[in-house]
Parts: structure tokens; sequence; C-alpha cells
């Protein structure tokens, strides 16, 4: 059932049945009415009704069968973008997300959205054509050229979206941009000499355009159409007399009328062309920086000269080596979160990385280093799945444990949902989620940002002890501007200045 | 600013307010809709009566029949055109009026407005919220009352024709609702039922996106693929289970749709042939265009069901769009060109977040220390002086206000100094010397024309200097300041709350801290707490300062 023809092919039956029921109908009402007593009147009525079900079991068909599609469509490109984005150490931005996830709806639904409607329409214009040819050969030349008509307007239509589908993510990737900026900067609007925007105009303009387009496109098929209809009765009319008209010569004209309704409705899945195309094209740019990731066993790690990358701080100098914590002050905004996440790998660094004293290329991901983020994230999921991130294999025992030595008591269900659509975590309650996944997590150095912060002072005391058991394991680095009296550090660092070890417990060393 | 060809009611409370001030417009467009209807029913009469004579009567059409219809099909082509440009075009002015909108307010609130959303959502509010609302409006409305004329209005027509199909559609026609609310219903409940799983697991695909740096750094990228991998398996089931009952009453309609015109056409056919002898005798003109007639009673319905889902877009965007297109009441001083004469307010009020001061004094030149803890609202009150949020009084005469975080543009030294004024070179040398980074500029490759990027290559305090350099440069009476020096280190701090105050000297300044300055500063001491704003005389010659 993955193979999208079938979906496909009940879309055709369901449209081509539509407009046989209309065609069927009205040349069985005129044979009716010209009929004597020897007409089979059966058949055709049993036909119209039989179609009838036959539309409406095909429609309700095929809309299961698609959505199923374009749900299993729709999971499986999102699986890919996510997996095509291992590795990547940048949390994506609000606007960004939001791109992957209309963007992936637009591609999955060009089925259901598109080729269904035009492989429908174009094969209800074929068999019209068939049906002509074979069955009113007379008015093949008016039907031609009507059919002509319709398909350099539905060419113009469907070929002109190519290129404007280019012009629209420029547009929109602009605005976006400028839009930003300008939100950024509105501490100085009431600075500037008059308030100038960046206006939404020329999107909305084009989509007006966009519009318009497809109002002209209805129009001029309609108005081929009705001519096309006009034509066919002069000659119908010229035929009066010469030769009986048949039934039959009221299929043509009714095809005609109805022509905005099984062929104009097309006009209306072009703006899902052009999603689909804007997509594809979104999609395909989408960055995937992969980055390496080095799964060795961390015994040694030093830094020399160490620095990231474009930034004005002074390098910095240390050696881990055993179990122990050492701690990295300075100001807010000195750059301490930055370093740690360079010490990771997720950021680049300039200077060098040695791990068990192999020099190790910035931007590499070291495995065995964990970095628990100054703001840890709270994934959308039960309690269990945000501390099974830390390490997938911990037991619930584990896990009650990690919770109860950090504080969390009151997190007594695993199954408890967090984040978006349910529990929603304090700052505080959040700073030792983070802490309690550094417990759990079997990385041997871990490198924690501001863990005291946003708590009080019992909590920060409590924190500083598990702290204090959890270096005699784990090779820490803490970047804080909180001390807690009961922290023991082992070395400091000191940002402010020009930064530089400082061994403050000798004897930690010899351990 | 440009004016709107469409401009919006001064006070848009609620959504009800702005659809009924839209409701000329959806009028003109359901009129005009209707007329195309119209053309096209005399359209099908005309067709109906030729092809009669044409087939039944074997006989020329009859020539008025043939040129009525030339003029008929005309008037339905440039009706529709016209209606469907004006929907368009309305939809259009719809989006203009609401963006100017916003942006009236944007330019009275400035920042107490800007920065109480993220970009993101400014971003959501001019490329999904506005069209969501305009299409609704432009759209959906109109479309509501088509649904119910058109049909009606093909009724009267049927009947006039048939009573007995009239009849057939009648009492079909009132079961497409009946069962599409009952459907309704039960995918409602379906939908209940999974509701929490459903928005839980549907939003996991986003939040994971979103903590990939956690997911890095634990290595668990390949777990949570997995996870994702049967999340969206779970969701795909329960959402088949919701929609196979949902897609139900497009089949009503469609099933209704399709059979009456099966039942009728199969009706009419016997009619004629004389097999059945119930209701009124029939011609082929009057069976066709029965037949003709009978999809109108449905194809609105069905456009309306189409244009269902405009209606809880529209809503949900308008929850994010009325906070600001609430028109504030502009405070007509901020404006006011004039000179500041100090202020004497009694009984000053802030509605959100409640604040006021029984008696609030400043004389030109004083020097005011404004303290209070984080929170206390310190930003908003001085954003009310500014006059981006509502209040009983705000300064008069030009203020300029500095607040704690650099803004810088990405262009250069000069632009950003200038900020859309055109100032001489040697004023800005002059200010950039006053805040000591001129040696700095110097140092840069292109001066004053260096472009600044999007990573200024300045250290924060140095930012903050040329921010300052920046309020230096423009002339104002009061100069704000919201703690500048927030984000700096203890001896930064130290330096630039120096340097402001040497470059302030004699003029009028109110300056919000809660790091410690000392009190020679100020002649005065306001304190915020509680919402309550008092003032002291500050005590000169005690120093809080280390």
């Amino acid at each position: 059932m993955r193979s999208p023809w079938l979906a496909l092919f009940l879309a055709i039956i369901h449209g081509l049945s539509g407009l046989a029921i209309l065609l069927i109908a009205s040349w069985f009402i005129a044979a009716c009415a010209v009929a004597g007593m020897g007409f089979n009147y059966v058949l055709p009525a049993v036909a119209i009704r039989g179609l009838a079900l036959l539309r409406i079991s095909s429609g309700y068909g095929e809309m299961w069968l698609s959505h199923q599609q374009l749900l299993a469509k729709l999971a499986k490109l999102r699986l890919t973008l996510f997996q095509n984005l291992e590795n990547q150490t940048d949390n994506l931005r609000a606007t960004e997300t939001d791109k992957l996830s209309y963007q992936s709806q637009d591609i999955a639904s060009i089925w259901v959205g598109w080729v269904h409607q035009n492989a429908t329409a174009l094969l209800a214009m074929f068999a019209m054509s068939v049906f002509v040819f074979f069955a009113l050969p007379v008015f093949s030349f008016e039907w031609f050229v009507f059919m002509g008509w319709s398909l350099i307007i539905y060419a113009w239509l469907m070929l002109s979206e190519v290129k404007r589908a280019q012009r629209k993510i420029l547009r929109r990737a602009e605005f976006e941009f400028k839009m930003e900026h300008h939100i950024e900067t509105a501490p100085i609007w009431h600075m500037m000499p008059t308030y100038q925007y960046p206006k939404c105009h020329s999107i909305y303009d084009a989509e007006k355009q966009d519009k318009q387009r497809i109002e002209w496109a209805f129009s001029l098929l309609l108005l081929g159409s009705l001519t096309a209809l006009l034509f066919v009765i002069i000659k119908t009319d010229a035929l009066v007399g010469i030769a009986g008209i048949a039934p039959v010569a009221l299929v043509l004209p009714m095809a005609m009328l109805a022509a905005n309704d099984w062929f104009g409705r097309v006009f209306h899945t072009r703006s899902r062309l052009q999603d689909y195309l804007t997509s594809k094209t979104g999609v395909s740019q989408q960055s995937t920086t992969q980055n390496e990731r080095l799964n060795t066993q961390v015994n040694s790690l030093q830094l020399i000269h160490f620095q990231v990358n474009e930034s004005a701080q002074d390098s910095v100098e240390l050696t881990l080596e055993h179990a122990s914590l050492t701690l990295l002050t300075g100001p807010s905004g000195s750059g301490k979160s930055r370093l740690l996440q360079a010490i990771s790998g997720l950021l680049p660094h300039r200077g060098r990385k040695l791990v068990n004293g192999v020099a190790i290329q910035s931007n590499t991901l070291v495995s065995d280093v964990a970095y628990i983020d100054q703001h840890p994230y709270c994934l959308s999921g039960t309690l269990r799945q945000n501390l099974l991130i830390a390490r997938d294999d911990a037991k619930d025992s584990e896990l009650t444990r990690c919770l109860s030595q950090v504080g969390l008591d009151d997190f007594s269900d695993l199954d408890e949902w967090l984040g978006e659509g349910g529990r929603i975590l304090s700052g505080g309650e959040l700073k030792r989620m983070g802490l309690a996944r550094a417990l759990l997590c079997l990385q041997s150095t871990v490198l924690i940002d501001e863990p005291f912060e946003a708590l009080d002072a019992e909590n920060v005391e409590v924190i500083a002890n598990v702290l204090n058991q959890m270096k005699d394991v784990k090779k820490l680095v803490l970047a804080s501007h909180i001390i807690p009296p009961n922290l023991r550090v082992d070395k400091q660092i000191s940002l402010k200045e020009k930064a530089s070890e400082v061994e403050l417990n000798p004897s930690c060393g010899a351990r | 600013m440009k004016q709107p060809e469409v401009a919006l009611p001064a006070e848009v409370a609620n959504f009800k307010k702005l659809q009924a001030h839209f409701r000329p417009q959806v009028i003109v467009l359901v009129l005009l809709k209707s007329s195309y209807f119209l053309a096209q029913i005399v359209c099908f009469w005309l067709f109906s009566a030729m092809m009669h004579q044409l087939i039944v009567a074997q006989q020329h059409v009859v020539e008025s029949h043939f040129y009525w219809f030339g003029v008929s099909a005309s008037c339905w082509v440039l009706l529709r055109h016209t209606a469907q440009n004006y929907e368009i075009s309305f939809d259009f002015k719809i989006k203009q009026a609401l963006e100017t909108r916003i942006h009236q307010q944007l330019a009275i609130q400035q920042q107490a407005l800007a920065n109480q959303y993220s970009t993101f959502h400014w971003q959501q509010v001019f490329l999904q919220h506005i069209p969501a609302v305009s299409a609704y409006l432009s759209q959906y409305l109109g479309q509501k009352y088509l649904s119910v004329l058109i049909p009606l209005f093909a009724l009267v027509v049927v009947f006039s024709e048939n009573w007995l199909v009239a009849t057939m559609l009648l009492v079909s026609l009132p079961l497409v609702p009946v069962f599409m609310v009952l459907v309704g219903h039960r995918a409602a409940s379906i939908h209940r039922k999974h509701l929490v799983s459903l928005e839980r697991l549907g939003g996991i695909f986003i939040d994971r996106l979103k903590a990939l740096s956690t997911i890095t750094t634990f290595n668990q990228h390949k777990e949570q693929s997995q996870l994702l991998h049967s999340a969206s398996k779970l969701v795909n089931q329960q959402t088949m289970k919701v929609v196979s009952v949902a897609f139900l009453s497009t089949t009503v309609l469609d099933f209704f749709a399709t059979i009456s015109i099966a039942l009728v056409a199969v009706y009419i056919g016997f009619s004629l042939l004389g097999e059945l002898s119930i209701g009124p005798a029939m011609t082929l003109q009057q069976g066709l265009f029965l037949l003709l007639l009978a999809p109108l009673l449905f194809s609105e319905l069905k456009n309306l069901g189409r244009l269902y889902h405009q209606k809880a877009e529209a809503e949900a965007a308008w929850e994010s769009l009325l906070p600001l297109v609430k028109l504030v009441k502009c405070l007509p001083e901020l404006h006011k060109k004039g000179e500041f004469r100090g202020i004497n307010w009694l009984s000053f009020k802030v509605e959100t977040p409640t604040m006021s001061a029984p008696m609030l004094h400043l004389m030109p030149g004083q020097r005011v220390h404004l303290q209070g803890p984080s929170g206390a609202g310190k930003s908003s009150f001085l954003h009310a002086l500014m006059g981006f949020i509502e209040s009983s009084h705000c300064l008069s005469g030009s203020s300029v206000l500095l607040g704690q975080s650099p803004v810088v543009l990405p262009t250069s030294v000069r632009d950003n100094l200038s900020v859309g004024h055109s100032y001489k070179d040697e004023e800005v040398w002059s200010a950039l010397q006053k805040v000591q980074l001129d040696k700095v500029v110097k140092a840069m490759p292109l001066g004053l024309d260096t472009q600044l990027g999007e990573h200024p290559p300045l250290s924060g305090g140095e930012l903050q200097r040329l921010m300052l350099a920046r309020v230096l440069l423009k002339p104002a009476d009061v100069i704000l300041l919201d703690e500048p020096t927030a984000h700096l280190p203890e001896a930064q701090h130290v330096e630039l709350s120096k340097l402001i105050y040497e470059l302030t000297k004699g003029k009028t300044v109110i300056w919000a801290s809660h790091k410690a300055l000392p009190n020679a500063w100020f002649d005065l001491d306001w304190r915020i707490s509680d919402g309550v704003i008092k003032t002291y005389k500050a005590t000169i010659g005690v120093k809080h300062n280390a």
C-alpha cells in the first residue's frame, strides 16, 4: 500500500465518473425526450446510478488512502531531515524549525494536492478528445481548438509558476531578515528621524498577483468554452434539416458549459505546486554541517593556547588527567559558556586541544565529554525520556536516585509529561534536571555551565555537595560566578584577566 | 505614514467588531457573486431552450435566444471576473490596513511593544496571522452568505419549473447539514479521545529540532530518531482514526450532490419517456435546465467546506493580533515640538503594569537616581515617561533613552552614530572622543566608514560607549538611562558610569540602576517598590559606591 498509484487511480475514477454522470445524464434525458417505445432506458438509468455510487465510494477511498500516504510520507521525510542533522551543534531557531515543519508538509502533500487533480483533469481532456473523435467527428475542429486554448492557459499558468516560486523564497527570506533586524533595533527607533519599517507589501502584492493570474485563467477558460459552445451551436444549427440531430450532440455543449468545473478546478492547485517547489528548494538548502565525532575514551584532556574561534578572549591553558573539579570564573559575558562549548566540540576553537595526547581538529565532537547547558533543555516528553537522554540504558531505580540526589524528590512519576502540553519546569527545576543528567551520564568529563544560578542558598549547598561527590569519579569543569563555600575546588581559572591555571589543592593531583 | 485605502476603525475591541467594520465590502462581494450566478442561470435557461429546439424539435434555434445567450454569457464572464478581483483586492486592502495599523502601534509604543515578542513572532504576524485574518474576512464571510443564498435562489427557480423536483431537492438539502453535524460530532469525540497524545507527539519533531545540541552532546541522535519514528507512527494511526470519520462529512455532501443529480436525471428521463406520470409534464428544455440547476444547490456548500479551516486559523491568528491592533491612547505630548519645562505632576498613573506616584517634580537640569529591585518596573516607568506605554503623563520636549544592551546596526560606524540624521564629521569625531573611542575607530581600516557587520569587533564596554556617543549626538532635553552598565563587569561599570556622569553634566537625567552609584551625582532619588514611586532628595555626601 506504499505506492501512491492506487490513490491516484481512485482520484481519477472519482473525477471522471463525476464528468461521466453529467454527460450521460444529459444524453439520457435527451434520448428519452426523442425516443420512441423501443428505447432501452434501463441500462443508462442503471449506469447513472452505478456511476453515482462509484463516484462516492472512490471519493472516500481516495481521501482515506491519500491521507494515509501523506502522513507516512511526512513521517519518513521528517525522519530523514532529522537524521541529516546528526551531530548538529546548534539548536535550530524558531524560524528554521517552523520552516522545516511546513516545508516537509508541502512536499508530502504534492500528490494529494496537485498530482491527483492535474492527472484527472488532463485525462478527462483526453477522454473527451477520444469521445469527440469517434462519436462526434463533425465537431472535431471546434473541440480541438477549445482543447488547445485550455491547454495553453494551463501551461502558461503552471510554467510561470516555476519562475515565481524562486522569487517567492527570496522575497520571503529578505523580509524575514529585515524584520528580525527591525525588531532588534527597536530600542533606537525613537532616535531616528522617522519610523521606518520593512514592508511586507511586496509579499502581499505577489500573492495578489498570483491570485489574479488564477482568476485570469478561469475567466479565459470560461470565455473560451462559451465561445466554443456558440460555434458548436452554430454548426449544429446549420445541420438542421440536412441531417437529424441525435441526442448525443448534447454531450459536447454540456462538457463545454461545465469546463470550469471539471478542468478549471486544477488552476487552484497552482499554489500547491508553488509551495512544493519553494519547499523542495528550501529543504535541499537546509545546511547539514556534518561534524566529526571522536568516540574514544578521554583519559587526558589538554588545552594549549586554547580559545573560542573568533573571540577576543585571552587563551586558556588547562590539563585534565584525573577526576577533579575545575572552576572557571569570570564576569557574565566573559565567554565562560562559549569556552565550555568549545572544549566539548560544540563550537570551533583556536589553539590546541589534545585528547590522550592526540591533537583534535576544531569542530570535532568528543563523545566522552558532556556539556550541561546553562539553561538545560526540557524535552517535550516524559520525565523518563528527559533523563534517558543522558544515558538510554539507565534503570528506573537509578533515575529516581539521581532525582532525589539533586533534590527533585517531588518528581516521582517517571511517566509524567514535561514541557509543552505537560508540566512546565521552573528555572531552578530545569537546572537540577540538568544536574541529574550530569549524574546519570557515562561521560568521563562533564562540563557544567552555571550550576548554581537560579537556586536558593539551601539548594546551592546541596548541589555543591553532589558535585563534590561527582568529582571523585569524573573530570568536572564548572563555569560559575557563584562559588559556594563548601565546593571543593581543585583548580580555578579566572577569565577576567589573563587566563591562567591556578593550582589550589596540589594534593588532589597526586591521587 | 501613508493611509491605506481601507482604514481600520479606531477601536477594534474584538473580532466581531472587525467583521462588522468590513460588512459593507462583504455585502458588495456577495451581491457581485449573486449577480454572476443570475447571469449563469439565464445562460443555462437559454442553453436548454436552444438544445430543445435543435434536438427535440429538429428546428433552427430562435435567433434571439442565440444573441441573448451571447449577452448573458458575456455578463457571466465579466461579472465573475469582477467579483473575483474585487475579492482579491479586498483581501489585499485588509492586509495593508492591518500592517499599517500594527506599524502605527509600533511607532507609538516602540520597544515597549516590540520587545514583548520574539522576532519569530513578529515575522509570523506579518507572514501568517495577517493573511489568515484577511482570508477569513474576504473569503469565508461572503461564502457563508452565499452558501445559503444561492441554494435558496436556485430552489426557487427549480420550483417555478417543476414543483416535484423542487420538493425532492428540498427534502434532501436539509439532510446535508444534519449528517454533517452528526459526522462532525463523532469525529470531534474521537479527536478528543486522542487529543492529548496527538498534541504531545505531534510536536515532537519540532521539539527535538530545538534540542539538537543537547542530543548531540549526549550522543543520542540515533535513539531520538528511533523515538521520533515510533511517535510519528502512533500519531499517524490516531490521526487516521480521526480523519476516517471526518472525511465522511465530505462524503455526505458528495453523496447527496451526486445521488440527487442522478435521481433527478433518472426521474426527468422517465417523465420524458412517459413512464412516470407523477408531477407536471416536462419538456427537454425543462429537464435539461433542472439538471444544470441541481448541482448549484450543493456547489456553494462544498466551497464553504473547502474554506472551513479558515475560521479556526483566523480566530487563532486574531488572538495574537488583538494586542497589536488595539489602539493605545496616543500621548500627544510625545510628538509635540517644544521644550522640556520640567515635571510637575500630581497623581501619575500607569495601568499595565500598575504603577503610580502621588507627586513627581523635576526641574530642567536636575538629575534623578531611579532605584528599585529588579522587576519593580524601572524600565516600564521609563517607557511611560517616553510615552511608549499608556500613562497619565509623559515627558514633553525631546528625550532619549539608553538601554542595557547595545544595539548595533550592521552598517558603518557613521550610520550607527547618526541613525538617519546627518551630522558633520567633526561632530561625530568629537562625540567619539568624548566617549574615548576615537582612537579605536581611527585604528579601524576605513575609520568612520568601517562596516561593523553582524559581529562588531568591539568589546561589550566599547559597544556601550558607542551607544553613549549616539545619545550624546542627538540633541535631547532629557536623557533617560535604563541600567546602561547592567551587563558589564564591576570595573567597567564604574568606569562607564563615571564617563556618563561627566558627559551628561548640566543635563536633565533620569538614571535607573540597581548597581551602586555615588549619591553625590544626583539631586533627586526616586524609588519604585510595589508599584509606587516615592521621591526623596538625594542625600549629598553619602556614597554608596565602594
